[in-house]
């Protein structure tokens, strides 16, 4: 199932703030102002704003339950699937 | 295939950039999902890369690096299945007519083993930054002055 997401994070709001805060040195990516494209089932979504974890491919946005934390990148299964947890490859 | 993208401008570097030394630094954290041992594979693929545009929005470079595509590729020793991600890191000159960069993360799907509906792919903290490159001027100077104090002692 092929689909666009209207849930973009507006391109003019990225342009104006990214430009008030280039410098040399600096994080250029402002996470929180993806263009996305979905050809999957379930396709990106932002996570700016529910936390540290910026995108994650897979879930739908009602479905999202995560938290990172101490260098543990847990993640929960939609409700009633149960819980994985494994520890990230450093700890952030 | 999933994607997200975002365009940033690169203007507040433009001296060094058509100076041939302005340095880039593309990094984040990329990954997929996996079963425990002895459970289906799912090489989803999460890849990162800028793209480096001209003012007229022609491509003048590219850099990318992949996700790890199982826990081992990721420095793991998995022994229960669940989600994980590996640093990723790629860097270089940015190209010297460039005035505007396309940071994207491609998530692909495996479509192989076990064909799934679930892109598992995913990706955190992405950072781009660019730097001015030393000179090849300063450094020899920096050099020079080196030699001087030791000579002074």
């Amino acid at each position: 199932m092929m689909r666009y997401t209207t849930a973009t994070i507006g391109t003019l709001a990225l342009s104006t703030s990214a430009l008030a805060g280039a410098s040399f040195g600096t994080n250029l990516v402002e996470n929180g102002s993806f263009e996305q494209f979905n050809a999957d089932s379930m396709g990106p979504v932002d996570l700016e704003n529910g936390g540290p974890v910026d995108l994650v491919a897979w879930v739908e946005e009602s479905q999202l339950d995560l938290d990172l934390y101490s260098g543990q990148f847990t993640f929960r299964n939609p409700p009633g699937a149960g819980a994985n947890t494994l520890s990230s490859a450093a700890a952030r | 295939m999933s994607a997200v993208w975002q365009a940033i401008d690169l203007g507040f570097a433009s001296k060094s950039i058509a100076a041939g030394t302005a340095e880039f630094s593309l990094e984040g954290y990329l990954g997929s999902f996996d079963e425990a041992e002895g459970g289906f594979p799912q090489d989803d693929l999460a890849t990162l890369s800028v793209t480096f545009l001209g003012q007229g929005g022609e491509t003048l470079g590219m850099a990318a690096v992949d996700g790890p595509v199982d826990p081992i590729d990721a420095g793991l020793d998995m022994s229960e299945q669940g989600n994980y991600s590996a640093f990723r890191h790629v860097s270089g000159i940015v190209p010297s007519d460039a005035t505007s960069a396309i940071v994207r993360i491609d998530f692909e799907i495996d479509t192989g083993t076990r064909p799934t509906s679930f892109n598992n792919a995913n990706a955190d903290l992405i950072e781009l930054r660019v730097v001015p490159a030393p000179s090849t001027a300063i450094l020899a100077a920096l050099t020079l002055s080196g030699l001087h104090s030791r000579r002074r002692r």
